[in-house]
């Protein structure tokens, strides 16, 4: 076979008689196919972000539509919601009220914090208007309030699939993220599935502020067809970076560009032995995956450009969080009527052609997008800088503090996991402490 | 790259299927080297469990609807086959004039190169096209067996023959009633091509890698299998076969990369091949727009 990945020379790779073999559903089988399924992966070895909004979007313009006011962190909703007469979906389009900067908060790292959220907003908040995300499921409010969690469906608005198609069916319960440094992330939303920010507004949008499944793609846009709304917020989402040393990276012209690659801790200010101690630990056991100079996101990306390559655009790997699923998620469908939960059935393709009917217990990752076999489990490699500011962490919020974060990466079930095997991490005390220590200054 | 029955598909185009039902034994893949010091890519093609001259039939209004911007025979015998080379994305942007008053489409900036028609009365819209380069003819020997491989240019896409550069194609609303601008692949979407382009005019291969690059064989008639290039009177012969897109993972066998998906940026991006590519496989018009709502009625 011929290696797609890291070649600039002769592609195309020859997995022939593959398709043909009705695989059996064993582990070996199975780590033989990703196997094949990431070595088709072509990724850039070329640190840069074809995926940016750039200039093509307003900031100013874009700041008022995700809904914050000019001048201040207040919420202002003018021209923060999406509503009108839709010709995509044939009707009136209300909103709950939800805009971007409900959940996105810029005193905590444009994100949510942890505790109980109840302190947060009051009761008639839009805010805690779950019905959207999760309709009737009575999980839903809980897990807002005291985990920060909405559900989510990947394909809700794929119209190509019927209204009771798995996929369109298929509810996980994932974190509101954090969006500082999100121009430097290859694969958007926790599991990567959406390739530019114009996609991970346009989702948002549709899923949070309206109890349809309905898309309407004309009032996103604005009254440009070129989607020039969800641009200008973009270009705005691409300004959130921390500390601003950082957008050198995005600029080759920038004289400080190429020493931020060459020096991947350039911009981090270390005082003290110990964590320079954990700076040698983190290259040593985390930039396997956190690679990207001074970001620590991962790097990789589809050797072309992000709508091209269907999802996933970026590396995403599968770490056994979702596995572990330590809060006990609930991703059956509820239904209203008995109040019985009744398993999510997803059609998942693997490499070898063979469709496995795969019963979903806990969050699958990237699969539940893009139906891969291969996928499973699989979620995007987040920034870590600021990183000591954004717990709750995981695409779960199941880890409350740095600590738990470090000591899942140190146990049984990282290391066990497809990605753990790959890159394994193993601690003694003293490293933990000096990883911890370089984490936090981070 | 494997190459699979309904792998890499066009809207509206007809995937055969052998009038045995049987697609076990097809299969196939293409393989590229290039090198752009010697300004050279080679493409070689192996099959195996082609038809040797199959026949084409199709019904007028199932699954065969005329297309005045894409025309081509309805029915054929005595196929013959030829590789598609499709660029999956490109900046290019083409212009489409539709008559203000009935607002049917006229044309594109290629079917009038000197500017507009109607003296310059009518509504221009702009849509992306996909560009799409292509082998000579060949057929499989009496066993179903098939090599065939030829050289382009690494700088400049173009035909085996060198007698053209590449065609462009998209998917329009031939009236603009019936388009959907915020969701394209939810109004109607039919076939437009391009006359064939002058040499030169192709992107480099270094691009084509770029925006994403898919393979397909396809069926036609061979009314001059013997000239220059082959049968090049249009640009396809809208009866899709073997083939794959080269993103990762590729397609699986059985699966069918969905454009309309790709188009409206939704996944999962493939979906199970009608039929399956098994025993029991028939042939299937793929993922149709030729209707959509008229946003003009009252």
């Amino acid at each position: 076979m011929t290696l797609l990945k890291n070649t600039s020379f002769a592609i195309i790779v020859s997995v022939v008689g593959l398709a043909s073999v009705s695989a059996k559903a064993d582990s070996s089988s199975n780590g033989h196919l990703r196997e094949l399924f990431d070595d088709s992966a072509r990724y850039s070895p070329i640190l840069d972000f074809p995926q940016r909004v750039g200039s093509a979007g307003d900031v100013v313009r874009g700041r008022s539509t995700f809904g914050l006011l000019a001048d201040s962190n207040e919420l202002d909703r003018t021209n923060a919601l999406f509503t009108g007469f839709s010709t995509v979906a044939g009707r009136e389009i209300t909103s709950n009220g939800k805009v971007c900067a409900t959940c996105h908060l810029p005193q905590f790292q444009y994100g949510l914090p942890p505790g109980d959220l109840s302190t947060l907003f009051p009761a008639s908040d839009p805010f805690f208007d779950v019905t959207p995300e999760s309709g009737a499921d009575p999980l839903g409010p809980g897990l807002l309030r005291d985990h920060g969690l909405v559900g989510a469906r990947p394909g809700r608005f794929n119209p190509f699939l019927a209204p009771d198609d798995p996929f369109r069916q298929v509810l996980i319960w994932r974190k509101s993220q954090h969006l500082l440094n999100v121009v430097f992330t290859h694969g958007l939303l926790n599991d990567g599935r959406a390739r530019e920010l114009i996609e991970q507004a346009r989702g948002a949008v549709f899923n949070h502020t309206q109890n349809s499944d309905d898309r309407f793609d004309d009032i996103t846009n604005g009254t440009a067809l070129n989607s020039q709304r969800l641009k200008d917020m973009a270009a705005w989402e691409e300004t959130l970076i921390d500390p601003p040393e950082l957008k050198a990276l995005l600029d080759p012209t920038d004289p400080n560009h190429q020493a931020l690659i060459d020096n991947p801790f350039a911009t981090v200010s270390l005082t003290s032995a110990a964590q320079r101690r954990g700076e040698q630990v983190f290259q040593q056991s985390c930039m396997g995956c956190h690679n990207m100079p001074n970001v620590f996101s991962n790097s990789q990306h589809q050797d072309n450009k992000p709508l091209v390559t269907p999802p996933s655009y970026g590396h995403v790997m599968d770490v056994g969080v979702a596995q572990r699923n330590k809060l006990h998620l609930e991703v059956g469908r509820y239904d209203a009527a008995t109040g019985a939960r009744h398993t999510i059935v997803l059609p998942l393709v693997r490499q070898d052609g063979e469709v496995v009917r795969y019963p979903v217990r806990d969050d699958v990752g990237a699969a539940a997008a893009t139906g891969r076999y291969e996928d499973l489990y699989r979620f995007k490699v987040p920034q870590l800088r600021r990183i000591g500011q954004m717990a709750p962490y995981f695409h779960d919020n199941s880890a409350a503090t740095l600590e738990e974060v470090v000591d899942y990466f140190n146990s049984a079930d990282y290391n066990h996991s497809a990605d753990g095997r790959q890159f394994p991490i193993h601690l003694n005390a003293k490293q933990r402490s000096d990883l911890l220590e370089f984490l936090r200054v981070l | 790259m494997p190459q699979w029955r309904g792998a890499s598909v066009g809207i509206e185009e007809y995937v055969w299927a052998p009038p045995s039902g049987d697609c076990r034994k097809l299969k196939g893949t293409v393989r590229v080297d290039w090198d752009s010091a010697a300004n050279s890519a080679h493409v070689v093609m192996k099959y195996r469990g082609l038809p040797r001259r199959p026949s084409i039939r199709r019904t007028e209004g199932v699954d065969f609807f005329p297309d005045p911007f894409h025309e081509f025979p309805k029915d054929f015998d005595n196929g013959v086959y030829r590789l598609w080379v499709i660029q999956g994305a490109d900046p290019v942007v083409g212009t489409f004039y539709y008559d203000p008053a009935t607002l049917e489409l006229l044309g594109s900036q290629y079917d009038f190169p000197d500017g507009p028609p109607n003296g310059g009365a009518v509504i221009p819209v702009n849509i992306p096209l996909f560009t799409l380069s292509g082998s000579n003819a060949f057929e499989p020997d009496a066993d179903g067996f098939a090599v065939h491989e030829y050289t382009i240019p690494y700088d400049n896409l173009q035909v085996e023959s060198g007698d053209f550069s590449v065609a462009r194609i998209s998917y329009v609303p031939f009236n603009l009633c019936l388009g959907q601008p915020a969701a394209p692949a939810r109004g109607q979407a039919r076939p437009y091509v391009t006359p064939w382009l002058p040499v030169g005019q192709g992107p480099s291969f270094k691009k084509l890698l770029h925006s994403g690059i898919a393979f397909d064989i396809q069926l036609e008639n061979p009314l001059d299998a013997t000239a220059p290039g082959g049968n090049l009177p249009y640009v396809f012969g809208g009866v899709a076969f073997v083939g794959g897109p080269s993103f990762q993972g590729g397609i699986p066998n059985g699966q069918r990369f969905s454009l309309s998906s790709q188009i409206q940026n939704v996944s999962p991006i493939f979906n199970p091949v009608p039929g399956g590519n098994g025993l029991g496989c028939y042939p299937y018009l793929n993922e149709p727009h030729v209707s959509a709502t008229n946003h003009c009625a009252p």
